[in-house]
Protein backbone atom coordinates (compact mmCIF):
# COMPACT_ATOMS: atom_id res chain seq x y z
CA UNK A 1 0.00 0.00 0.00
CA UNK A 2 1.17 3.57 -0.76
CA UNK A 3 1.46 6.61 1.66
CA UNK A 4 -1.93 8.31 -0.60
CA UNK A 5 -3.88 5.07 -0.09
CA UNK A 6 -3.09 4.71 3.32
CA UNK A 7 -3.67 8.59 4.61
CA UNK A 8 -6.95 8.27 2.20
CA UNK A 9 -8.80 5.48 3.38
CA UNK A 10 -7.58 6.49 7.06
CA UNK A 11 -9.77 10.02 6.09
CA UNK A 12 -12.68 8.23 5.01
CA UNK A 13 -12.98 5.94 7.92
CA UNK A 14 -12.50 8.55 10.32
CA UNK A 15 -15.64 10.20 8.71
CA UNK A 16 -17.58 10.49 11.61
CA UNK A 17 -15.49 12.56 13.78
CA UNK A 18 -15.05 16.90 13.39
CA UNK A 19 -12.99 17.85 10.32
CA UNK A 20 -10.03 19.66 12.69
CA UNK A 21 -9.98 16.36 14.40
CA UNK A 22 -9.48 14.25 11.30
CA UNK A 23 -7.23 16.62 10.16
CA UNK A 24 -5.02 16.60 13.15
CA UNK A 25 -5.03 12.96 13.15
CA UNK A 26 -3.88 12.76 9.50
CA UNK A 27 -1.23 15.10 10.60
CA UNK A 28 0.40 12.96 13.26
CA UNK A 29 0.35 10.13 10.52
CA UNK A 30 1.91 12.22 8.28
CA UNK A 31 5.11 13.06 10.61
CA UNK A 32 5.18 9.36 10.73
CA UNK A 33 5.31 8.37 7.19
CA UNK A 34 7.99 11.55 7.13
CA UNK A 35 10.26 10.41 9.79
CA UNK A 36 9.94 6.46 8.64
CA UNK A 37 11.26 8.09 4.97
CA UNK A 38 13.66 9.74 6.77
CA UNK A 39 14.74 6.30 8.63
CA UNK A 40 15.51 5.00 5.23
CA UNK A 41 11.86 3.08 4.74
CA UNK A 42 10.48 2.33 1.93
CA UNK A 43 6.07 3.84 1.97
CA UNK A 44 5.20 -0.39 1.85
CA UNK A 45 7.05 -0.89 4.58
CA UNK A 46 5.57 1.71 6.93
CA UNK A 47 2.59 1.07 5.72
CA UNK A 48 2.45 -2.39 6.58
CA UNK A 49 4.11 -1.31 10.38
CA UNK A 50 1.04 0.38 10.74
CA UNK A 51 -1.48 -1.84 10.21
CA UNK A 52 -4.28 -1.42 8.38
CA UNK A 53 -6.13 2.24 8.21
CA UNK A 54 -9.38 0.70 9.51
CA UNK A 55 -7.67 -0.86 12.33
CA UNK A 56 -6.25 2.42 13.21
CA UNK A 57 -9.12 4.61 12.77
CA UNK A 58 -11.70 2.13 14.98
CA UNK A 59 -9.50 2.83 17.86
CA UNK A 60 -10.52 6.67 17.15
CA UNK A 61 -13.66 6.04 16.46
CA UNK A 62 -14.90 3.45 18.01
CA UNK A 63 -18.05 1.51 17.42
CA UNK A 64 -19.48 4.27 15.46
CA UNK A 65 -16.89 3.57 12.14
CA UNK A 66 -18.71 3.14 8.77
CA UNK A 67 -19.34 -0.33 8.81
CA UNK A 68 -20.38 0.23 4.50
CA UNK A 69 -16.77 1.28 4.73
CA UNK A 70 -15.36 -1.92 5.43
CA UNK A 71 -15.97 -4.02 3.06
CA UNK A 72 -14.15 -2.91 -0.50
CA UNK A 73 -17.60 -1.76 -2.42
CA UNK A 74 -19.00 -4.20 -4.70
CA UNK A 75 -20.10 -2.93 -8.24
CA UNK A 76 -23.80 -2.85 -7.98
CA UNK A 77 -24.94 -5.03 -10.31
CA UNK A 78 -28.21 -4.62 -12.63
CA UNK A 79 -31.01 -7.18 -11.26
CA UNK A 80 -33.64 -8.33 -12.70
CA UNK A 81 -36.03 -5.65 -12.67
CA UNK A 82 -33.08 -3.95 -14.96
CA UNK A 83 -33.10 -6.79 -17.78
CA UNK A 84 -36.77 -6.35 -18.19
CA UNK A 85 -36.92 -3.23 -18.73
CA UNK A 86 -34.26 -3.05 -21.29
CA UNK A 87 -35.87 -6.16 -22.90
CA UNK A 88 -38.95 -4.11 -23.56
CA UNK A 89 -36.87 -0.95 -24.69
CA UNK A 90 -35.33 -3.08 -26.81
CA UNK A 91 -38.16 -3.83 -28.63
CA UNK A 92 -39.87 -0.46 -28.65
CA UNK A 93 -36.28 0.09 -30.30
CA UNK A 94 -36.53 -2.78 -32.72
CA UNK A 95 -39.96 -1.78 -34.14
CA UNK A 96 -39.09 1.86 -34.74
CA UNK A 97 -35.84 0.53 -36.31
CA UNK A 98 -37.95 -1.40 -39.11
CA UNK A 99 -38.06 1.30 -41.34
CA UNK A 100 -34.94 1.80 -41.31
CA UNK A 101 -33.57 -2.35 -41.51
CA UNK A 102 -36.85 -3.22 -43.61
CA UNK A 103 -36.00 0.12 -45.77
CA UNK A 104 -32.23 -0.56 -46.10
CA UNK A 105 -33.19 -4.37 -47.10
CA UNK A 106 -36.05 -2.55 -50.04
CA UNK A 107 -33.08 0.00 -51.19
CA UNK A 108 -30.53 -3.06 -51.96
CA UNK A 109 -33.31 -5.07 -53.95
CA UNK A 110 -34.82 -2.37 -56.07
CA UNK A 111 -30.70 -1.50 -56.57
CA UNK A 112 -30.00 -5.34 -57.53
CA UNK A 113 -32.75 -5.09 -59.51
CA UNK A 114 -32.06 -1.91 -61.43
CA UNK A 115 -28.38 -2.65 -62.15
CA UNK A 116 -29.13 -5.86 -63.76
CA UNK A 117 -31.02 -3.32 -66.41
CA UNK A 118 -28.65 -0.74 -66.26
CA UNK A 119 -25.43 -2.72 -66.41
CA UNK A 120 -25.93 -4.70 -69.51
CA UNK A 121 -27.06 -1.04 -71.70
CA UNK A 122 -23.93 0.75 -70.40
CA UNK A 123 -21.83 -2.31 -70.41
CA UNK A 124 -18.69 -0.65 -68.56
CA UNK A 125 -17.14 -2.50 -65.86
CA UNK A 126 -16.45 0.67 -63.50
CA UNK A 127 -19.96 0.76 -63.44
CA UNK A 128 -20.29 -2.59 -62.69
CA UNK A 129 -17.75 -2.45 -59.53
CA UNK A 130 -19.40 0.47 -58.03
CA UNK A 131 -23.37 -0.88 -58.40
CA UNK A 132 -22.05 -4.20 -56.41
CA UNK A 133 -19.84 -1.76 -53.91
CA UNK A 134 -23.07 0.38 -53.29
CA UNK A 135 -25.40 -2.30 -53.03
CA UNK A 136 -23.59 -4.04 -50.93
CA UNK A 137 -23.17 -1.70 -48.53
CA UNK A 138 -26.58 -1.22 -48.01
CA UNK A 139 -27.39 -4.86 -47.51
CA UNK A 140 -24.33 -4.75 -45.04
CA UNK A 141 -25.86 -1.90 -42.90
CA UNK A 142 -29.42 -3.57 -42.68
CA UNK A 143 -27.91 -6.95 -41.37
CA UNK A 144 -25.29 -4.98 -38.60
CA UNK A 145 -29.10 -3.27 -37.73
CA UNK A 146 -31.06 -6.51 -37.23
CA UNK A 147 -28.03 -8.39 -35.63
CA UNK A 148 -27.72 -6.17 -33.44
CA UNK A 149 -31.44 -5.63 -32.43
CA UNK A 150 -31.47 -9.67 -32.21
CA UNK A 151 -28.35 -9.53 -29.87
CA UNK A 152 -29.87 -7.28 -27.39
CA UNK A 153 -32.40 -8.79 -27.23
CA UNK A 154 -31.16 -12.08 -26.70
CA UNK A 155 -28.99 -10.88 -24.18
CA UNK A 156 -31.99 -9.27 -21.90
CA UNK A 157 -33.76 -12.45 -22.17
CA UNK A 158 -30.40 -14.71 -20.71
CA UNK A 159 -30.12 -12.00 -18.17
CA UNK A 160 -34.21 -12.51 -17.49
CA UNK A 161 -33.71 -15.72 -16.69
CA UNK A 162 -30.53 -15.05 -13.98
CA UNK B 1 -0.75 -11.68 22.47
CA UNK B 2 -5.02 -10.55 23.28
CA UNK B 3 -5.14 -7.07 22.27
CA UNK B 4 -7.30 -5.93 25.07
CA UNK B 5 -4.79 -7.17 27.50
CA UNK B 6 -1.62 -5.53 25.14
CA UNK B 7 -3.54 -2.73 25.17
CA UNK B 8 -3.12 -1.79 28.67
CA UNK B 9 0.40 -2.72 28.80
CA UNK B 10 0.97 -0.71 25.91
CA UNK B 11 -0.32 2.39 28.02
CA UNK B 12 1.91 1.60 30.90
CA UNK B 13 5.08 1.27 28.33
CA UNK B 14 4.42 4.54 26.19
CA UNK B 15 3.91 6.21 30.13
CA UNK B 16 6.92 4.90 31.23
CA UNK B 17 9.09 5.95 28.44
CA UNK B 18 8.48 9.18 28.42
CA UNK B 19 9.32 8.93 32.34
CA UNK B 20 12.94 9.38 30.93
CA UNK B 21 12.54 12.11 29.22
CA UNK B 22 10.37 13.81 26.23
CA UNK B 23 9.82 11.84 23.02
CA UNK B 24 8.19 12.47 19.46
CA UNK B 25 5.37 10.29 17.91
CA UNK B 26 7.70 8.12 15.86
CA UNK B 27 10.09 7.75 18.20
CA UNK B 28 7.50 5.98 20.70
CA UNK B 29 5.68 4.22 17.88
CA UNK B 30 8.69 2.59 16.63
CA UNK B 31 9.83 1.89 19.74
CA UNK B 32 6.58 0.13 21.44
CA UNK B 33 5.83 -1.30 17.37
CA UNK B 34 8.91 -3.08 17.67
CA UNK B 35 9.29 -3.94 21.76
CA UNK B 36 5.38 -5.24 21.81
CA UNK B 37 4.89 -6.46 18.22
CA UNK B 38 1.62 -4.74 18.10
CA UNK B 39 0.82 -2.56 15.07
CA UNK B 40 2.43 0.83 15.26
CA UNK B 41 -0.31 2.15 14.02
CA UNK B 42 -2.31 1.51 17.04
CA UNK B 43 0.21 4.16 19.17
CA UNK B 44 -1.49 7.02 17.77
CA UNK B 45 -4.66 6.68 18.96
CA UNK B 46 -3.54 5.90 22.68
CA UNK B 47 -1.42 8.54 22.72
CA UNK B 48 -4.30 10.98 21.30
CA UNK B 49 -6.62 9.42 24.67
CA UNK B 50 -3.36 9.54 27.02
CA UNK B 51 -3.15 13.04 26.25
CA UNK B 52 -6.96 13.47 26.79
CA UNK B 53 -6.96 12.34 29.46
CA UNK B 54 -4.59 14.53 30.91
CA UNK B 55 -1.48 12.26 31.22
CA UNK B 56 0.65 13.66 28.72
CA UNK B 57 0.69 16.85 26.52
CA UNK B 58 2.43 17.88 23.39
CA UNK B 59 3.80 20.65 21.82
CA UNK B 60 5.98 21.24 18.38
CA UNK B 61 9.52 21.53 18.24
CA UNK B 62 11.90 21.77 15.56
CA UNK B 63 13.68 19.11 13.83
CA UNK B 64 17.26 19.20 12.90
CA UNK B 65 16.12 17.66 8.97
CA UNK B 66 12.86 18.99 7.90
CA UNK B 67 9.61 20.35 9.46
CA UNK B 68 8.67 20.25 12.87
CA UNK B 69 7.79 17.45 15.35
CA UNK B 70 5.15 16.54 17.80
CA UNK B 71 6.86 15.81 21.16
CA UNK B 72 5.09 13.98 24.05
CA UNK B 73 5.51 15.23 27.61
CA UNK B 74 3.95 13.50 30.67
CA UNK B 75 2.29 15.34 32.94
CA UNK B 76 2.41 15.19 37.03
CA UNK B 77 -0.76 13.08 36.74
CA UNK B 78 0.49 11.19 33.92
CA UNK B 79 3.61 10.26 36.46
CA UNK B 80 1.24 8.90 39.15
CA UNK B 81 -0.99 6.93 36.32
CA UNK B 82 2.14 5.60 35.62
CA UNK B 83 3.27 4.34 39.48
CA UNK B 84 -0.20 3.17 39.78
CA UNK B 85 -0.15 1.00 36.69
CA UNK B 86 2.84 -0.45 37.35
CA UNK B 87 2.07 -1.54 41.25
CA UNK B 88 -0.67 -3.03 39.30
CA UNK B 89 1.10 -4.79 36.99
CA UNK B 90 4.18 -6.10 39.19
CA UNK B 91 0.94 -7.49 41.55
CA UNK B 92 -0.83 -9.04 38.92
CA UNK B 93 2.30 -10.74 37.61
CA UNK B 94 3.50 -11.89 41.06
CA UNK B 95 0.01 -13.57 41.66
CA UNK B 96 -0.46 -15.26 38.26
CA UNK B 97 3.52 -16.74 38.50
CA UNK B 98 3.15 -17.79 41.80
CA UNK B 99 -0.28 -19.23 40.41
CA UNK B 100 2.53 -21.70 38.26
CA UNK B 101 4.66 -22.45 40.94
CA UNK B 102 1.44 -23.43 42.64
CA UNK B 103 0.35 -25.64 39.63
CA UNK B 104 3.65 -26.83 39.16
CA UNK B 105 4.35 -29.17 42.47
Amino acid sequence: MKKIDFLNELYNYLSPLPKAERNEILNDFREHFREGELAGKTEEQICSELGSPFECAKQYVGDAIDDNRIKPQEKKKPNKTFWTVAFFWNIVQAFFSIPITFGLFVVAAIMIVAYCFIVPAIGSIAFLVFAIASTSTVLCLGIITLLWTMIEIKECIKMMNK
Amino acid sequence: MNTQFKKGVLELCALTSLLSGDKYGYELADMLGKKMTVAEGSVYPMLKRLQSEGYFDSYLKESPNGPARKYYRITVKGVDRQRILQEQWFEFTEQVNSFFEGVEK
